[in-house]
């Protein structure tokens, strides 16, 4: 079986190393601290807060609570976190260390711990992303609501390479009239403790166990929506908005349509090739079905071939599917990138893991700007994709 | 060239290191890579095949077709090798590999997986090509390698007459050629005069440098019988038919020996085939295991003839220079001077070591270890360059003054040097491997660089904070922290916990 996703450990990772003044603590083998680096590393260089405690063959014959120990001495020696979340691998939970033992005489101090089990054979992503962020109830405390609407964003994850640019833009859609509050996890400690003072959790696929938690430990609402891509996803924002706090964004609604609408005219007639064209969409669960929304109701593509990465078994069943369509262009993650060689289609990555493109000019991929954006990737990558030439016309 | 090379520096091979190392499925992965229609199966949960696909040792491209065999609960108790059988089955069916390698996992390896059962039945009873690859050590290589190796190399001559040969347990790469040795290869009548390959670590141009060694031993009347494991699977089969490997990695090797009495010799000398003087070396070590030494001889005397005419020019210019060589890697500066002083003519006024206190400890450099490197060092400067001056940890004003009588400052990539009163010539030019066109190219592309040296005083680089100190990470960052963390959990954990 090729595998569409990863395992439990690397859900509790984008779960919970995103939050910025914590640490996360592999208690695993030497391969997961490196796996999940290469996917962190390429976008976010300066920012290493992780550690392994190499579990190596000592650690299998005598335990490797020693080793835990050791690791949590020199990370809070180290980082000096708020927090540390403990997160097991295969091997530690094969070899039965007492991992809530070891961390418990450390819960006095200034420092928070948490031992999240993430064993690679007890599930998938989803599996630890839900486990993972559950966790972090613990920490909230009650708040009073706030005054003006707040609303938390769940289900976004720590290397979503464009994660902090749709941030600012959803806060730039909320303008006054309401304010965006903890973004799990791309956030504080604190912003996760004061999470309950929202009057609303928006949950982009992922973070229902948590959205659910809050709402019965704090009496917050949830919805779950697909990712906002394009104006039909802020569209549906503002409708919840409406219905929600009662705040009218048609205004705004209206102008960002027409921004769009002028930002897109000196290219129309490529928009026009967009139009009907085949498309295949690979994705996580809200951002499949999010740009899959767009790709067909904004673009007026056809969307023959899509896949929530969390139903699919084999990832070769998929891609055989896309083989015997006839797809123009691949949306996917950059481990997509084969099968568009073999079919000789561009790819346009959305999804994660990306790891052969930067970000660092805060491009969005939501918003007047994001939608824009987008655009221009799509029609660049198919533009560039000089693979087919010859007597076509 | 340098197109390969930026393309792999895309991958943040060097960074991730500062922070972790990869498990040996990775030197598998990369082996397995470098064949041709050979599909690997990772027996172990999906995490594993997953990131896999892109930490594998393949800095140019990730490896998308890894397959898993999928262990999950179920099988941590009830053993997994069914579900291993399976997907054999379901791959061969699937991709119609020409072989299909079983790479064990950390989770297998505890549950005690029999992957060579398993691959060996199917193999004989159903004809499916399928091998595995077992570990030797748990999880990843041997961690004290580097600085076992350092500890031998103090005593070596830095001709590299007495020769190193030591073995790194628990390397994925040479896991998955041993597995070719034992499970692919088949005996076969030696072909006298005849080379196999091994081709991971040839650099950043290292199919040419392949390509060019193979041309000289052609007409030196030595055949290439094949390159391992990049060759096609049915000259792998044949790869005993070789009278001589030619081996990076020695483990596999002494194995082939004992199997097919396979005679082998050990390419990563450091020092004895280093430079110009080196390739040739390295050419009279190939003939004198081949019984070729004459023609051997005759034919290295024309060719270098040929490399010195050809760099003649750019020898005369660059003697004309001088400069301040820079080298972070006590073992490696005194075949960075022979390279410099020697083969390129630069006058070399002032040898520079950076050696931080960080490095000394990493390496476990006793006062008596140092003491010996530092000879080493002091034996190239009498051999290859008498004028040069060694400096240990130079600091600022001492550089500056160094860099104010200098035309540049070379052996580094280090650009927080830059703008300090010299210009930097990038280390990365100087990349002479065992071809003697590359030894051409280096030199010639070292004039080049030399003519049309520049400081760069305006580096976007250096608006960061970058130090000499903990070059090529950035100052003041978490990333320091978590070097100090990875170096207590990887290197001194023992010491730490008798602590």
């Amino acid at each position: 079986m090729k595998t569409a996703q990863e395992c439990k450990l690397f859900g509790a990772y984008q779960a919970l190393a995103g939050i910025e003044d914590a640490v996360v603590l592999l208690h695993s083998v030497v391969g997961c601290n490196f796996g999940t680096l290469s996917f962190h590393v390429p976008n976010r260089m300066q920012d290493i807060r992780q550690a392994c405690t190499v579990i190596s063959d000592n650690e299998i014959i005598n335990g490797g609570e020693k080793s835990l120990k050791l690791a949590l001495d020199s990370m809070l020696e180290l980082y000096k976190p708020t927090a540390i979340f403990v997160i097991s691998g295969c091997v530690s939970e094969m070899i039965g260390d007492d991992i809530q033992a070891v961390i418990e005489p450390y819960s006095q101090d200034q420092c928070i711990i948490r031992y999240v089990e993430s064993a690679g054979f007890r599930g998938d992503f989803c599996d630890g992303y839900e486990h993972a962020l559950l966790s972090l109830a613990d920490l909230m405390e009650p708040y009073k609501v706030s005054a003006k609407p707040v609303i938390n964003i769940l289900g976004v994850s720590t290397d979503d390479y464009r994660a902090a640019a749709d941030k600012k833009e959803l806060q730039k859609l909320l303008g006054d009239q309401a304010e965006l509050g903890t973004v799990f996890s791309q956030c504080t400690l604190d912003e996760v403790r004061k999470a309950p003072c929202a009057g609303l959790n928006l949950v982009l696929g992922h973070g229902i166990d948590l959205a659910r938690e809050m709402k019965y430990r704090f009496g917050i609402p949830y919805e779950l929506i697909d990712y906002p891509f394009g104006i039909e996803g802020l569209k549906e924002i503002c409708e919840i908005f409406d219905r929600r706090f009662n705040i009218n964004f048609s205004e705004d609604l209206a102008r960002i349509k027409n921004e769009i609408s002028l930002g897109l005219e000196p290219i129309y007639t490529y928009l026009q090739a967009c139009y009907g064209m085949p498309a295949a969409v690979i994705g996580r669960d809200a951002r499949a079905k999010g740009l899959r929304r767009f790709l067909e109701k904004e673009l007026g593509m056809e969307v023959v071939r899509f896949a929530r990465r969390e139903e699919v078994g084999d990832l070769e069943e998929f891609y055989m599917t896309v083989r015997n369509s006839e797809v123009a262009v691949l949306f996917g993650s950059s481990f997509e990138q084969d099968l568009a060689d073999e079919l000789k289609i561009p790819l346009v990555r959305f999804d994660y893991p990306i790891f052969d493109e930067v970000c660092i000019t805060g491009r969005s991929f939501i918003g007047t700007s994001g939608v824009l954006c987008l655009i221009e990737d799509i029609l660049n990558a198919v533009m560039r994709n000089r693979v087919l030439k010859g007597a076509l016309y | 060239m340098f197109s390969e090379e930026f393309l792999t520096l895309m991958y943040p091979s060097s960074l991730l290191h500062r922070f972790g190392v990869n498990g040996k499925i990775s030197g598998s992965i990369g082996a397995v890579g470098e064949m041709r229609n050979v599909i690997p199966i990772i027996h172990g949960p999906k995490g594993c095949s997953f990131h896999y696909r892109y930490s594998a040792r393949r800095r140019h491209q990730p490896f998308y077709n890894i397959i898993t065999s999928d262990l999950t609960e179920a099988e941590i108790i009830y053993g997994g090798e069914e579900k291993l059988c399976q997907t054999i089955l379901n791959a061969n069916e699937v991709y119609h590999p020409d072989l299909i390698m079983v790479i064990s996992s950390p989770v297998s390896d505890i549950l005690g997986e029999d992957t060579r059962t398993v691959s060996e039945a199917l193999r004989s009873q159903q004809g499916i090509p399928v091998v595995s690859i077992a570990s030797e050590l748990f999880s990843h290589r041997d961690k004290n390698f580097t600085r076992k190796r350092l500890k031998e190399l103090a005593n070596q001559k830095i001709t590299g007459d007495n020769r190193l040969e030591m073995e790194l347990k628990g390397c994925g790469f040479t896991e998955a050629l041993y597995a070719l040795v034992e499970q692919v290869m088949l005996p076969a009548e030696m072909v006298p005069y005849s080379v196999n390959i091994e081709t991971l670590g040839w650099g950043s141009e290292g199919k040419r440098i392949l390509t060019e060694i193979e041309c000289f031993l052609n007409r030196c009347g030595i055949s290439v019988n094949c390159r391992i494991p990049s060759a096609p699977l049915e000259r792998l089969v044949q790869a005993p038919r070789a009278q001589l490997n030619l081996v990076k990695r020695v483990r596999w090797a002494k194995r082939m020996k004992e199997r097919f009495g396979t005679d082998y010799l050990h390419i990563a000398q450091l020092g004895r085939y280093t430079g110009l003087d080196g390739i040739c070396t390295f050419y009279r070590d190939i003939g004198s295991a081949l019984g070729l030494d004459e023609i051997m001889e005759r034919e290295i005397q024309l060719v270098r003839k040929q490399a010195l005419a050809q760099t003649e020019e750019a020898r005369v210019t660059l003697s004309n220079f001088h400069g301040v060589l820079i080298c972070r890697d006590v073992q490696m500066a005194p075949f960075e001077l022979k390279l410099y002083a020697q083969d390129y003519g630069i006058g070399i006024t002032d040898l520079c070591i950076i050696l931080t206190e960080e490095m000394r400890r990493d390496l476990d450099l006793t006062e008596k270890l140092e003491r010996k490197l530092m000879t080493r060092v002091q034996d190239a400067v009498n051999l290859y360059s008498k004028e040069t001056r060694i400096r240990v940890n130079p600091d600022d004003a001492m550089l500056r003054k160094l860099f104010s009588s200098a035309d540049a400052i070379v052996g580094t990539s280090d650009f927080s040097l830059e703008g300090k009163g010299a210009p930097l010539i990038p280390g990365m030019n100087e990349n002479t491997s065992l071809s003697f066109e590359s030894y051409v190219r280096s030199v010639n592309r070292m004039r080049e660089r030399m003519l049309s040296r520049k400081e760069r005083n305006s580096l976007l680089l250096n608006q960061m904070t970058f130090s000499t100190r903990h070059y090529p990470l950035i100052d003041g960052s978490k990333g320091l922290a978590a070097r100090e963390l990875w170096s207590r959990l990887w290197l001194h954990r023992e010491e730490m916990v008798s602590k």
